[in-house]
């Protein structure tokens, strides 16, 4: 018999106790890979829309602490920016969360430059795209369309404006598949903001090097100030939005391991108390006292492992769940890199290991002769 | 030589202090004017009525512009949803002593009257107590997690103004009021309005992204969704203010 | 080798030739220690104490004794007076308060890793048998090799063939709640023989059986003893089980009680 089947064997003496700290161990993993698969998920989705759309840099207010970076005068800046070497195309965008109509949840509306690049990787899947740039039109997601139960020659009241469905379009960006598009004119007036955009989409020659790009970014940074130029991912970064996800997920894993720790020390606790004797004995036929620790410590881990996978497989059933209601539909595209998944049930066990760690040291500085007198 | 090295120490930090005493009252109210300069700003909130038994109303979405600067101090609110409040305009200014105008884009209007069926009330989002002669220092309080200094603004006595008596509790350094009381000529409380969440602005300071207005044991939330803190205001925006009578209270 | 506390014993003469009777019978008059003339005994302790409660409660006060390799001592006396503590210093599960003890002349004091020398060398019998109540006869003797040297296949297989020799072949399965008394001491017994001590300490290893399967037991052990050359020492209060022992070890409240040894 080897050490981890006499710690199977003692673990499946308590099957309910097993069971309860396992499923508590679970529950706070759920929690942890549930949020940071979201935050994550979150992330992933806007770098993937900007990957999605072409872009290269993004070009915004510096410092911009709210959800939407604030908008600003496109026109200056768009030309200044062209003139630039290996800048392609300069394109703005409007982009605000808006609730479109009454009882709906609210939704990103975006406003793109008509005819630009940005409109390209869509598929339409019903009806036409808006047919100019002052047509008041609006093109929605399927996440949308399922959503608020719309399609071709519905109305949306946005902003006080009521304005036709025209067509509904798929993205590869889940992002974009719950949001309503319109021409960008069409946004800066549904939101009052006449020639403003809050992002300018540079897309740069498929040649430009990564100095290219980090010229292009330093001389932003001179010639536009109170600008940045970041690329997607470094623009999801930043998101105050992004950043409290991430902080959340971050202190959820580790209010789980304080929680799973001190669970796990309670249980090992108790069961190194119940099993005195046993112990005793195991040290009077000549177990060596870090056999025993190894023995506790392994039962911890094996109890959190199991707690760990499971709440791996929970986190990931839960968020799928979450992705499918109708709040959240369309917002959220859970992410989950198999290295995260991964790393998991191994956090799980090292907690498991730090709980168990005092029960056995405990457990092994028994004196063996005391530890036979136990009943 | 130590000796006189050290009185001269003593004597520089008894000038010192003075000069990093509180600031008084008439202090802290040119800082909260200063921190609302602006010229030109354009927000959109959501507001809703929340009754005592906790029923919450059919939200309103509004539209406001605003211009503050030496000039002008004035704003101009607009309907946007639901239809029946759509379009519905309230423009109105403040002026140096106290006087106000307030038009509905085709009279006169009341300032301190409810705006789109709300208890939001344009005159307070002017905030012209900060001009009152009558300003002075209440101890210091907690609103939001957040230490604030309890400043009290009186106006002089005049005709039967609806509110002679405000008492802020101001986080000066960042430039908000994070409660604001506003009191009749019998020292009765009219409204509460208390920020609930804020927002930071480019500048550093932090403006109110939700609040809440209590008047008795009924409230309105209102919660900010969208801003630009650059907006140029139109040529004319405020043009239904022309002609219009100004009060003075 | 003399000392003040002499232990004087009783030499059951069948294992000892001519020879050695007479070395013994010399070293007898001369005060001394006797054992295998002229062989490191197996252990060894001198001025072995135990005290308690700061000194108020002596357990044991000072012990010197002798055993050499392949004998079997019973250690005797009334119930309290010292016996399973004498046994629990000699197998490394207690500490003395003072005194030193030799396993083959090597000092106690000096060995930095006694679980190593307890699997080692001691074999362990109780009188309450210890055996885990959740695992099978066969998993309890694999018990003290779990964490030890050599693969895990060796040892089943010799954990096996012991309990065959001791009549449990058909009992690998079974738990021990289900085993009448005499067969779950002979797990015990396989279960200290499994790494091949060279030392078996039984602390009353009959106390708890009918006298058929104490008979039986006492039979079991001494052909172990004799197959391996194992030393017993072994705990007992029953006359009929110490009578079976080369040398008694009298103790009366934590000391020899030289005057039963002289009796005998």
């Amino acid at each position: 018999m080897t050490l981890l089947e006499f710690a199977l064997h003692n673990l499946r003496q308590r099957p309910a106790r097993s069971l309860l700290t396992v499923m508590a161990v679970a529950l706070g993993v759920a929690a942890a890979v549930a949020l940071t698969g979201i935050a994550s998920g979150f992330e992933a989705s806007w770098q993937k829309a900007n990957d999605a759309r072409g872009t290269d840099l993004i070009v915004t207010r510096l410092a911009s602490t709210n959800a939407m970076p604030s908008p600003f005068r496109a026109e200056p800046l768009q030309n200044q920016l062209r003139s630039y070497p290996k800048v392609r195309d300069v394109v703005g965008l409007l982009s605000e969360m808006l609730s479109v109509d009454a009882g709906a949840p609210p939704l990103f509306v975006f406003g793109w430059t008509h005819d630009s690049y940005l409109w390209q990787h869509l598929k339409l899947v019903a009806g036409r795209w808006p047919a100019n740039a002052d047509e008041p039109v609006i093109v929605i997601g399927v996440v949308t369309a399922e959503l608020l139960h719309k399609k071709v020659g519905d109305i949306l009241e946005i902003e006080g404006r009521r304005m036709p469905v025209v067509g509904v379009f798929e993205s590869s960006a889940a992002i974009e598949n719950g949001a309503v598009l319109m021409t960008l004119d069409q946004a800066q007036q549904t939101t009052d903001k006449p020639g403003k955009v809050n992002v300018l989409n540079v897309k740069l020659d498929p040649a430009a090097t990564t100095a290219d790009v980090d010229a292009i970014k330093a001389r932003i940074r001179v010639e536009m100030p109170g600008f940045i130029a970041i690329t997607s991912g470094e623009l999801v970064g930043q998101n105050t939005v992004v950043r409290i996800a991430k902080a959340m997920s971050n202190a959820t894993t580790l209010i789980a391991s304080l929680v799973g720790i001190l669970i796990v020390f309670n249980t090992m606790l108790m069961s190194v108390n119940e099993r005195t004797r046993e112990i005793g004995i195991l040290l009077a036929l000549g177990w060596h006292r870090r056999t025993v620790i190894h023995l506790v410590c392994g039962e911890a881990a094996l109890l959190t492992l199991a707690g760990g996978i499971a709440g791996v497989l929970v986190g990931v059933g839960l968020t799928w769940q979450l992705e499918h209601l109708d709040l959240l539909r369309g917002k959220i595209d859970a992410n989950f890199p198999l290295s995260f998944l991964l790393m998991m049930p191994v956090l799980a066990m090292l907690v498991g290991v730090c709980g168990g760690l005092y029960p056995a040291m405990k457990a092994s500085r028994l004196a063996p002769s005391h530890a036979l007198r136990q009943e | 030589m130590k000796m006189p090295r050290l009185s001269v120490l003593i004597m520089l930090a008894a000038i010192a202090l003075p000069a990093t005493a509180a600031p008084t009252a008439a202090e802290l109210a040119a800082k909260m004017r200063e921190a609302r300069l602006t010229p030109g700003f354009e927000a959109r909130f959501q507001a809703v009525n929340v009754a005592p038994d906790g029923q919450r109303s059919t939200p309103i979405k509004a539209a406001v512009v605003g211009q503050f600067d030496a000039a002008h101090r004035r704003l101009l609110l607009r309907g946007i949803a639901p239809e029946a409040i759509r379009d519905e305009i309230r423009a109105v200014d403040y002026r140096a002593g106290g006087c106000s105008r307030a038009s509905d884009g085709n009279g006169p209007a009341d300032p301190f009257a409810p705006l789109f069926g709300t208890r939001l009330v344009a005159w307070d989002m002017l905030a012209p107590w900060w001009d009152w002669p009558r300003q002075s220092l209440a101890g210091a309080d907690r609103v939001v997690g957040r230490e604030c200094v309890l400043v009290r603004s009186r106006t002089d006595d005049r005709d039967t103004p609806p509110i002679r008596e405000v008492l802020s509790c101001i986080d000066a350094d960042a430039g908000i009021s994070l409660r604001t009381q506003l009191f009749d000529s019998h020292g009765a409380l009219v409204r509460d309005i208390t920020v609930v969440t804020t927002v930071r602005k480019e500048s550093g300071l932090l403006a109110a992204r939700k609040v809440t207005v209590a008047v008795g044991d009924k409230r309105t939330e209102a919660e900010t969704y969208s801003g630009d803190e650059h907006y140029e205001v139109p040529v004319g925006a405020f043009t239904k203010l022309e002609g219009q009578p100004t009060t003075c209270r | 080798m003399p000392g003040d506390s002499v232990l004087r014993w009783t030499t059951n003469h069948k294992h000892l030739n001519s020879k050695e009777r007479t070395m013994t019978q010399l070293n007898l008059e001369q005060g001394c220690l006797p054992g295998r003339s002229g062989s490191t005994p197996i252990f060894r302790a001198e001025g072995l104490a135990l005290h308690f409660d700061d000194g108020r409660t002596r357990a044991l006060d000072g012990i010197d004794i002798e055993v050499g390799e392949g004998e079997f001592v019973a250690i005797v006396g009334a119930s309290g007076c010292g016996k399973s503590t004498l046994l629990n210093l000699i197998g490394a599960l207690d500490t003395p308060t003072a005194g030193e003890r030799y396993f083959r002349s090597r000092p106690y004091s000096t060995m930095t890793d006694l679980a190593d020398f307890r699997r080692r060398h001691i074999g362990f019998v109780f009188q309450s048998f210890h055996l885990i109540p959740t695992l099978g006869v066969l998993d309890n003797v694999l018990v003290p090799t779990i964490g030890a040297p050599g693969p895990a296949a060796g040892h089943r297989e010799r954990a096996v063939t012991l309990l065959e020799r001791l009549g449990l072949a058909d009992r690998l399965r079974h738990f021990p709640a289900t085993l009448s008394g005499g067969e779950r001491q002979r797990a015990a017994i396989a279960r200290a023989l499994i790494n091949a001590p060279d030392l078996l300490l039984a602390d009353e290893p009959t106390g708890s059986l009918d006298s058929a399967n104490a008979a039986q037991v006492l039979d079991l052990l001494s052909e172990v003893r004799r197959e391996r050359g194992l030393t017993i020492i072994m705990v007992t209060h029953d006359a009929g089980v110490s009578s079976r022992a080369d040398r008694l070890a009298p103790l009366r409240d934590g000391k020899l009680d030289q005057s039963a040894e002289a009796a005998r």
